[in-house]
């Protein structure tokens, strides 16, 4: 009689009854397994609603550098996109143009600062002509460390008045007490 | 989810009215929403404070009204703070440093006594010295500005 290769078969301890049973699924556990998804979109829910609470649709306006500390205030408005000065770590920077050491403006007897009008007029010039039917608002951010002594800083805010910039906004930390009142020369022309 | 009982109480033999939501698209609207508020989420808020520069601009003729009005200014010194109005320094206007640091408390009381004397007036200018720090005229002109005097000038002038 020839060898043939093995089919496959039960074994003789298995029933064909039990066999059976398993063939129609009456026996043992169903692999299938719904998850629980409500405690997920709950959370998921939440979430977003303290996402959209703190979202802020000016975005990122200011990039606090790590050596600079802005001081703290409790009367603060909501911050507005403008070109950024930063006074602080022993320099003074415009939008990422580094303008003079703090110590040499502390010590020069001139009021302005050449190289920080020169990069004012700059944006006022670029403003103008990618903006010719606007007013030109003469907005400016000072982004200051909170050590930053007011010698510097006045010669800041000369120069920038001296160029148009003459609404001058303080950036500042707030820690609390609710927005200030409203500003009435805030949309003064430059 | 939610089973609806078939009216009149005869449930076997009826349509079984249990209704499975499909939620998969909604837990992926959630997830891309939560994705994209996280990535546009500013986490450190940043205030302003709005001051101008005293005297800037051409000079100009004042009127006898303009020459009438409270000129008010707060100078920060070393030693404090001096509360003058048209040149004149005011009663109780001289407020000196408590333990070498600013009386913010008396200074916000005499602006707000200055402010039920003149309702109409907004306007002050902050006059610091040179070796002044930044934080404390930024808390001066939040003093200024708790006090119902949102028009701050700075001026460096003294």
């Amino acid at each position: 009689m020839p060898i043939k290769k093995p089919k496959p078969h039960l074994l003789d301890s298995v029933k064909l009854k039990t066999a059976k049973k398993h063939l129609e699924k009456k026996a043992g556990r169903s692999v299938d397994c719904s998850l629980n998804l409500t405690p997920m979109i709950d959370m998921f829910v939440v979430l977003v609603i303290f996402l959209l609470m703190t979202f802020s649709t000016s975005g990122e306006i200011l990039f606090i550098q790590k050596d600079i500390e802005l001081p703290k205030a409790e009367m603060t408005d909501e911050l507005e996109q403008a070109p950024v000065i930063t006074i602080g770590a022993g320099r003074v920077v415009i939008e990422g143009n580094n303008v003079g050491r703090m110590d040499d403006i502390a010590e020069d007897e001139n009021f302005e600062i050449a190289d920080l009008a020169e990069h004012l007029n700059n944006l006022k010039r670029n403003f103008q002509q990618l903006h010719p039917n606007q007013q030109f608002a003469g907005k400016i951010i000072i982004q200051g460390d909170k050590e930053v002594t007011f010698r510097v800083l006045k010669k800041v805010m000369f120069t920038c008045t001296s160029i148009g910039y003459t609404n001058i906004n303080f950036a500042v930390y707030p820690t609390g007490g609710g927005g200030g009142p409203p500003e009435e020369g805030a949309e003064e022309p430059g | 989810m939610g089973a609806v009982a078939a009216p009149g109480g005869r449930s076997s033999g009826k349509k079984n009215l249990n209704v499975e939501l499909n939620l998969v698209p909604f837990i992926d609207l959630l997830t891309c929403l939560i994705c994209f508020l996280l990535m546009a989420a500013v986490w450190v808020q940043i205030g302003k404070i709005s001051v101008t520069q005293s005297g800037q601009g051409a000079p100009t003729e004042q009127t006898p009204e303009e020459r009438q009005r409270l000129n008010l200014v707060v100078a920060v010194t070393p030693q404090g703070f001096l509360i003058t109005g048209n040149g004149q320094t005011l009663e109780g206007g001289d407020i000196l440093k408590k333990d070498s640091q600013y009386d913010f408390e008396r200074l916000g009381t005499k602006l707000k006594e200055i402010h039920g004397l003149f309702p109409d007036k907004n306007d002050i200018v902050v006059m610091s010295e040179d070796s002044i720090n930044y934080q404390d005229l930024i808390n001066t002109m939040d003093v200024c500005l708790a006090n119902e005097f949102p028009n701050i000038s700075v001026s460096g002038t003294i």
